[in-house]
């Protein structure tokens, strides 16, 4: 079996004020049995075993969105890459690329779809980046659409899917049990995943003649 | 899993199709079918009244935004089958698209209850300018998946001679395997040999959509799943016309990787009439 596919719920904090963003991650992190990934802005009060912030801050993971120079003193920092997919040589998101990798090791890329992009120019981009930046790519679930999450998955288990909302995750235990990958629940704490259980199998009828007598009533009548 | 490479540029034809409903009302019931409204104890004669080309103007349709039309309806139909000849004959005089109309499965009731020859029946159907017959009742092959989904349903033998009875006036059959967690090794391999063997026309590929149906406690069937369909199949038949249905938007990255796959077309529903 390869890779597990890994569901790291996420909460973005960085445009919510304090004292409801450290209510907020606190509900968050129990609904997920104290796993979960939180992003938030800058140097706060909030607890959790996952963050990372999009200020640079000592000591914490940095959020990188876009290009910015990193003081010394900060340097070397955690990073985490989120941009569109860049889809040429000349695209300025190379030069954010460039920026975060300045200012430490690229631990994470979370990459964005940018509207109106072929899907086979985007695989093309993926495909460069896995190459040359990091050995594994986040995809996020809203902008690149789960026909597109599928197919990247299936095709790469370098690829893990970003910003799965509970309402989405059947969709990511679906696509796990037909890759037959363990689907687990993870953050980018050390802590071990948990496996989640996988959606109940399709069974045929075990003895025919029952299934008849059992169906409704109005079927029974004619 | 083995995804195939995607192409720059190399999309399928995307197919918009009209779609028409002679009933939404069917006895038979099957598990998928979200046709299946349940009619107890009403007598054929009192079912409620089908489409008429006055629902068509009263919805304001425009029959030229399509390439193909498909009629489609349930068993519980009042009329008889002469309405339906010339409800297809005035339809056709209007439309230069393909038009599918019917399939084994209603052709068979027709010819139960109304006591006419398969070939008359198809003839007729010709006349009036149908092109092929819609794929209804080639879901599947298996006892144990027919016990499971529809058992009411025409037998496999009945639903062959009705399409081999369609070959032989020249009007052709199509077949279209649902897709979902119940097409195992085994319903995959009887689904081909069918194929292979009563040759028809054209293959349409359809997602089971579970929703609104008796089996919705059952995931509808994923992209995934479908690709692996349509490659199973290209794989068995290269060179059959092979066409998926996918009514979700946005349509191209589906289209792509369906592409990819080896399918021809993408068929997209653009307006749906149902009588109320
Ligand atoms: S016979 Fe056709 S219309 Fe009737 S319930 Fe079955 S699939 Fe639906």
């Amino acid at each position: 079996m390869s890779q597990p596919l890994i569901w790291m719920p996420t909460l973005d904090l960085r445009q919510m004020p304090d004292p409801l963003a450290t209510w907020t991650a606190k509900r968050f992190l129990q609904s997920h049995a104290g796993i979960g990934h939180i992003v938030a802005s800058g140097q706060s009060v909030i607890d959790g075993p996952s963050i990372e912030v999009s200020d640079p801050s000592p000591g914490l993971h940095w959020y990188c969105t876009q290009a910015r120079k990193v003081p010394k003193k900060l340097r070397p920092l955690d990073v985490s890459v989120a941009v569109p997919v860049p889809t040429g040589a000349l695209d300025p998101i190379l030069h954010v690329l460039e920026s975060a990798k300045a200012a430490g090791p690229i631990r994470r890329l979370v990459l964005y779809r940018p509207p109106q992009i072929a899907l086979s120019r985007i695989v093309v981009s993926i495909n460069t980046l896995l190459d040359t930046i990091t050995p594994s790519i986040w995809i996020d679930a809203a902008s690149f659409g789960w026909n597109a999450v599928s197919y990247l998955i299936a095709a790469s288990d370098q690829i893990q899917v970003h910003g799965v909302s509970d309402q989405d995750l059947w969709r990511l235990s679906q696509i796990a049990q037909w890759l037959n990958r363990r689907l687990v629940l993870q953050d980018l704490s050390p802590r071990p995943p948990r496996v989640l259980p996988p959606p109940l199998q399709w069974s045929h009828a075990k003895d025919p003649a029952k299934v008849l007598k059992t169906l409704p009533v109005w079927e029974r009548s004619r | 899993m083995r995804m195939p490479e995607l192409r720059a540029g190399a999309n399928l034809d995307i197919i918009p199709v009209g779609r028409l409903t002679t009933t939404p009302y069917c006895w038979a019931g099957c598990a998928f079918c979200r046709l299946a409204r349940p009619l107890p104890k009403v007598r054929m004669t009192d079912a409620p009244a089908g489409l008429t080309l006055a629902h068509l103007a009263a919805r304001g349709v425009n029959l030229d935004q399509t390439a193909q039309i498909r009629l489609r309806g349930g068993l519980s139909l009042r009329e008889p089958f002469d309405y339906w000849i010339h409800f297809l004959r005035h339809l056709r005089a209007q439309y230069q698209g393909r038009l599918i109309a019917f399939s084994p499965v209603e052709i068979w009731q027709f010819h139960v209850l109304e006591r006419r020859s398969l070939r008359d029946l198809l003839h007729l159907l010709k006349w009036a300018g149908v092109d092929l017959l819609g794929p209804g009742g080639s879901e599947t092959w298996t006892p144990e998946l027919r016990a499971r989904w529809t058992p009411h349903r025409l037998e496999p033998n009945e639903w062959l001679s009705v399409a081999e009875a369609a070959r032989q006036v020249g009007l052709g059959f199509s077949m279209a395997p649902i897709i979902g967690a119940h097409m195992g090794e085994t319903e995959w391999n009887e689904y081909v040999a069918v194929i292979l063997q009563h040759d028809p026309q054209e293959l349409e590929v359809k997602p089971l959509n579970s929703e609104g149906t008796r089996w919705a406690a059952h995931d509808s069937a994923s992209i995934l799943e479908t690709v692996a369909a349509i490659q199973r199949l290209r794989e068995a038949t290269p060179s059959l016309p092979l066409y998926v249905c996918w009514d979700e938007q946005p349509l191209d990255d589906a289209a792509a990787i369906f592409a990819a796959a080896g399918a021809d077309g993408l068929l997209t529903s653009v307006w749906e009439v149902t009588p109320a």
